[in-house]
């Protein structure tokens, strides 16, 4: 099925080959064993998450992204062990992520940016595109930019975005829609 | 909503390069921290470059006896990638039973651990020369009230090590 015709029933997509993969995907028995407090398990587990929080967290808040993955990452490992379901780990790490990431944009938002962005190797062949995606973004407000990371690289639906974010599809759907024509236009500018 | 409202198609996010963070040892290692309750942390900065000092820390059988002083003796028993198998005894050797421990070992990241007790090394350059160093220390099995000891234990660390590199 189209994208397009996906994205108008707001069923959910499947995740866009952009999206960061988890560096290697923590087991049930390796989340279940880091809950218990296995050593060995939990950084298995934080191997895993952390390139795929640092693209979430370097995408939404830009300059702010080292701050926001470094206190996502504590959040998680405080609170794993209250995790119920091992197989909601990625939802729940993205949650944290996506609101920690919109906070500390938020706090940063009138200082310079791009002082901390990194070269991730393999993600991007021109460092200038990179630089010019930065510069787009950073035109969005955060919320925008979250929603656009959450839909269009994440390839969540309308609702699981909502969610996400805690606010109704309604505005989903407007942000999206703002989001969208703004990225379109600076990209182009 | 009509056809006219249905928001835009997506951006195509394949096009693009997406800013990333990454994390340094030091920053993942204070985050694993906060997971284990018991531990106590502590950080430095040695004025000695990284690879002397990683080169040291990551050399068990011939220097950890040298700065970490509950610890004699290091045998490695096995060696796979960046996971090793280990046993230590205490420096009164009648006195302190093997202890087994399973490590991750690679460039500034070390963990150790063990049934009665868990260990996290990190470090990372620091711009200005030296090399910043963090290191947790405790014991799940014997839980948070010793965790001062560990403070201290960490605190002597340094010290010794300080001489040493």
């Amino acid at each position: 099925m189209p994208l397009d015709e996906r994205e108008k029933d707001g069923r959910a997509r499947e995740p866009s080959t952009a999206s960061a993969p988890l560096a290697s995907v923590p087991t049930p028995d390796q989340i279940q064993a880091a809950q218990r407090g296995d050593l060995i398990a939990m950084g298995d587990v934080l191997d895993g998450l952390t390139p795929w929080v640092g693209r979430l967290c370097g995408s939404i808040a830009l300059d702010a992204g080292p701050d926001a993955a470094q206190e996502t990452l504590i959040q998680v490992m405080r609170d794993l062990g209250g995790l119920r379901d091992p197989t909601s780990l990625r939802s729940w790490v993205r949650r944290i992520a996506t609101r920690e990431a919109i906070r500390q944009a938020e706090r940063r938002r009138r200082e310079p940016l791009f002082d901390h962005l990194e070269e991730t190797e393999g993600a991007c062949l021109d460092p200038t595109l990179r630089r010019d995606v930065a510069r787009v973004l950073s035109e969005l407000p955060p919320g925008q930019r979250a929603i656009l990371v959450l839909r269009d690289l994440e390839g969540l639906s309308e609702a699981e975005a909502a969610a996400e974010l805690d606010v109704a599809r309604g505005t989903i759907k407007s942000r999206l829609h703002r989001a969208r024509d703004a990225f379109r236009e600076r990209w182009s500018a | 909503m009509s056809a006219d409202e249905s928001p835009p198609r997506p951006i195509e996010a394949d096009r693009y390069a997406w800013p990333s963070v990454e994390l340094d040892p030091i920053a993942r290692m204070r985050a694993l921290a906060a997971g284990l309750p018991h531990v106590a942390s502590d950080e430095t900065v040695f004025d000695a470059g990284f690879d002397r000092v990683w080169g040291f820390i990551a050399d068990f059988e011939a220097n950890t006896a040298r700065f970490e002083g509950g610890v004699g003796r290091v045998e490695i028993l096995e060696r796979d990638g960046d996971r090793l198998i280990l046993r230590a005894k205490g420096p009164v050797p009648a006195l302190s039973p093997w202890q087994r421990f399973d490590v991750v070992l690679r460039p500034g990241w070390c963990l150790m651990s063990s049934r009665i007790g868990e260990i996290g090394m990190a470090a990372r350059p620091e711009p200005d020369g030296g090399t910043r160093f963090f290191h947790f220390e405790g014991s799940a099995f014997l839980g948070r009230f010793v965790r001062p000891i560990f403070a201290w234990n960490i605190r002597q660390d340094f010290r010794r090590l300080t001489s040493l590199l």
